[in-house]
């Protein structure tokens, strides 16, 4: 089910109603049919995938977590992966195996019936990268015994089916959510005042920015980039990148917002990723429970360090003695979290960019103490690395990026009286970017004197009211979330 | 906690009485005239009770059934077609008709037997006029005059848009390879798949059933729901019209003098192959052709091209005009300075009615005049 859509407003409205109304011990069940609907009202049909991994997943935790026989521990965790893993790997992943085989058995002469092999119809599950994650970390945990794993199938099946995060996070972990489904509360007004405001900041980043940046984005990416200017490039990463900000980050407003108001907490995901000073501040602030999931469960395992427990802190906590040996680790883990984005290389390619500059920034003393010696300056380069970065992520192909890319670097294409994307865009990058500044400024202006505590009273109340209006202006269900994708 | 409540409460409830007077003033709101600034309006023209007006390949069949009843009266037809000149009236009063409804009253006025026919397209270019011409032969519904307004702005707008392309699709492969460089184009656009349907998460679904049916009945049920699309074109258009002038701005601390866009070589011959065609086609089909060159506002200020270009442009029409058999007239300097209304940056090419009273008298002139 599409959030942008008022269908989903009335589901949410009537799934509060009728969640306030139930005794507790029953909450939890209406959260998880509810869930299952919500699912289903997509494709009724792959509901069995999530019944099948949550099946597995509860009974593999149950088993790991009472047995002590280390080889019984680790079949069943095997198990749990084998079954979360291949079927991602098949539904996500299939045809870009083949396309790979496809050009090796070119290459070699193989003569592999790759043709046959592409005239496989999958469709890819809405969400199922998402859910994969927290069914196997469920496993995981109970295999590191950390926590303690639930009695109750149902309450399992509505920590992965949750519809506000089902189809694309947050990613949530079973040390955070399984407490809240095991003894659910009542959302207080101030949830539901707090959910409703949150839900309406997400649609407006969806519907009014998002989906109307979407057309120029679409038409700047299709355009001749052979021939277009270095400044062009430029204007075609930022308007991308404030896209997909708006795209997933209201996406996940609205997640929180609607968990909210039925009483239950899930963890911010974003948090102002256009302000880092750094690469890595960058992935503390962007997609936070996904870093932060690669952190636990990829990366600190492939260095040998502790790992953490929580959907928080993004890379932050690599320590430093061990940066040296983390090095591999650091672009294997992005590499496979650009994969994770997508089954193309140029996904890939993305990861393994950011992999670099995080490594730069580790080794470049001057770069190391670029944001607290000089902030602005930090700031200027992470955003525009981090904007740059978004151009394998959108390109059409490896090539494009590639082609784009080279541009940033050749000096004689800064010439703006040459530019080929029309100029207004170029202006739209800078209201947003500009925009996006202002209202972080917003955000943290906390006034004391009471003249100015009232005017930030009136001006949130403002706010609202406009983006309100906006949302029930621009709301249709035309243009689905990006990270629907993954 | 209480005021944060009120604040987000109070702030929901009066975005909806935002959103519900936004929808109440704009409810008059026409995109298609605000894009041709604040005092412009596109006017269609019934005359005698008949259209005579069409714009954007809105209503062909309308347009077919008036050839067809022209012709069972025994009447003459001529094809008029054009960009937005035709149609669009600067300043525009209660009352005020387009260059199409003056033509047409002046004919009758000299008691002929000819009824104007006007298809305007907004920018439209060389190969969508072709791409018209072609459709009303091929459905057997040849004009016995046909006049085409002339314009370098026609140089520059890319492609055949998809109603344009529509009207070519039943007019044979063979026919069209057969016009040369302009039938290859054509043939071209007509091969030209729809891009493809961007497949939504909701299509399909039982989602989209069910959100059908309840924006359905809201905007049944509720008039400002019903009107929220005039309310997003009128932002879109004040956005467009912010970005336009800011820009503008800018580009006059930078560059005080309009940089002319170029106009790429091949989409110049592109155009120019369309423009000959048309004219060599009709002339064999036995049908009249009046070419005429869209007057530009008299002043000498910055401008929308280089006048240099167009004018060479038209040196060269003009001849063609004179080798294949067929009509060319300068309108240059036909209508005066107060006829023209620099409301906005956009308009510079719309006239106000006297202005297509003049346009409608040139014509109709060269066509008694036995052009």
């Amino acid at each position: 089910m599409l959030f942008n859509s008022f269908s989903y407003l009335l589901f949410l409205a009537a799934g509060a109603i009728l969640v306030r109304l139930m005794p507790p011990r029953q909450r939890v069940y209406l959260m998880g049919v509810g869930s299952i609907a919500f699912y289903a009202m997509w494709r009724w049909e792959f509901v069995s995938l999530i019944l099948l991994s949550a099946v597995i997943d509860f009974i593999a935790a149950r088993r790991i977590e009472q047995s002590t026989v280390p080889t019984t521990r680790r079949a069943w965790l095997l198990l749990s992966l084998c079954v979360n893993l291949g079927l991602l790997v098949i539904f996500k992943y299939t045809y870009f195996l083949i396309d790979n085989a496809g050009l090796v058995s070119e290459a070699l002469g193989l003569g592999l019936p790759v043709e046959r092999w592409s005239a496989i119809d999958i469709i890819l599950p809405l969400g199922i990268s998402f859910y994969t994650f927290q069914t196997v970390s469920y496993t995981i945990d109970a295999y590191r015994r950390i926590g303690r794993t639930t009695d109750d199938f149902f309450v399992f099946l509505t920590y992965v089916a949750f519809w506000p995060q089902l189809v694309a996070g947050p990613i949530l972990r079973a040390s955070e959510m399984i407490p809240q489904l095991e003894r659910p509360r009542l959302a207080t007004r101030e949830d539901v005042a707090g959910g409703l405001q949150r839900i309406v900041i997400g649609l407006f980043k969806k519907v009014v920015i998002a989906d109307n940046l979407s057309p120029i984005v679409d038409t700047v990416y299709a355009g001749n980039v052979a021939d277009y200017m270095a400044t062009d490039v430029w204007v075609a990463a930022i308007l991308f990148g404030f896209q997909i900000y708006m795209d997933f980050s209201g996406y996940s407003d609205i997640a929180i917002g609607s968990a909210r108001i039925v009483g239950v907490s899930i963890p911010e995901n974003f948090d102002w990723p256009y302000i880092a000073r750094s690469p890595r501040d960058f992935w503390r602030r962007w997609h936070i429970t996904l870093s932060s999931w690669i952190r636990d469960y990829l990366y600190l395992p492939l260095t040998g360090q502790r790992f953490q427990t929580d959907s928080q802190g993004g890379l932050e906590v690599a320590v430093n003695e061990r940066q040296r040996a983390s090095t591999w680790p650091l672009f294997l883990t992005w590499f496979i979290m650009g994969l994770w984005h997508g089954a193309a290389w140029r996904f890939a390619m993305w990861g393994v960019y950011h992999a670099f500059f995080i490594y730069l920034y580790r080794r470049i003393g001057l770069l190391r103490s670029l944001p607290d010696r000089w902030p602005i300056p930090a700031w200027g380069l992470t955003f525009l690395v981090c904007m740059l970065g978004w151009i394998p992520f959108r390109a059409e192909s490896l090539e494009m990026s590639v082609v784009m890319l080279a541009k940033v670097f050749n000096p004689f294409l800064y010439d703006i009286s040459r530019k080929v994307v029309y100029g207004p865009h170029y202006l739209t990058a800078g209201v947003v970017t500009v925009g996006f500044l202002l209202a972080h400024a917003l955000q943290n202006w906390q006034p004391v004197t009471p003249g100015k505590v009232q005017v930030a009273w009136v001006g949130r109340m403002a706010l609202t009211a406009a983006m309100t209006a906006a949302v029930l202006i621009y709301l249709k269900p035309v243009e689905q979330f990006i990270y629907f994708q993954f | 906690m209480a005021s944060s409540r009120i604040r987000v409460v109070g702030g929901v409830l009066l975005g909806l009485i935002l959103f519900i007077s936004g929808a109440h003033l704009t409810a008059d709101f026409r995109p298609e005239d605000a894009a041709l600034g604040p005092f412009t309006f596109s006017r269609g023209a019934v005359f005698d009770g008949r259209t005579v007006s069409f714009q954007n390949a809105d209503s062909m069949q309308v347009a077919r059934d008036l050839v067809t009843e022209v012709r069972r009266e025994g009447g003459e037809l001529a094809l008029w077609l054009g960009a937005s000149h035709q149609y669009a009236i600067n300043g525009f009063q209660p009352g005020n008709e387009n260059a199409v409804f003056h033509a047409n009253r002046l004919a009758r006025e000299r008691d002929a037997a000819l009824t104007y026919l006007g298809f305007g397209l907004p920018n439209g270019n060389f190969n969508e006029f072709l791409a018209t011409y072609l459709h009303f032969r091929e459905a057997k519904l040849l004009p016995n005059r046909l006049i085409v307004g002339a314009l370098y702005d026609d140089l520059r707008e890319p492609g055949l848009r998809p109603r344009i392309r529509e009207l070519i699709a039943d007019v044979p492969v063979d026919l069209l390879a057969g016009l040369g460089a302009a039938g290859d184009h054509l043939l071209a656009a007509q091969a030209e798949a729809p891009p493809p349907v961007e497949r939504n998460a909701m299509d399909g679904t039982p989602q989209q059933a069910i959100e059908s049916r309840i924006v359905g009945w809201m905007e049944q049920a509720w008039a400002p729901f019903a009107n929220r699309h005039r309310l997003s074109a009128w932002i879109g258009w004040r956005w467009r019209r912010a970005v336009f002038d800011v820009g503008e701005a800018l580009r006059q601390v930078g560059a005080p003098t309009r940089q002319v866009p170029p106009v790429p070589e091949a989409m110049q011959r592109w155009n120019e192959a369309a423009m000959v065609t048309l004219l060599q086609l009709a002339v064999a089909d036995g049908v009249e052709v009046l070419v005429y060159k869209v007057p530009h506002p008299p002043t000498t200020g910055p401008f929308y091209h280089d006048r240099t270009r167009y004018d060479d442009f038209h040196r060269r029409l003009r001849t063609d005009c004179q080798q294949m058999g067929a009509t060319y007239l300068d309108l240059e300097g036909l209508i005066e300075l107060p006829y023209w209304m620099f409301d906005s940056t956009i308009d510079h090419w719309h006239f106000q009615e006297p202005g297509h009273v003049l346009l409608a008298e040139a014509l109709d002139a060269a066509l008694a005049g036995g052009a």
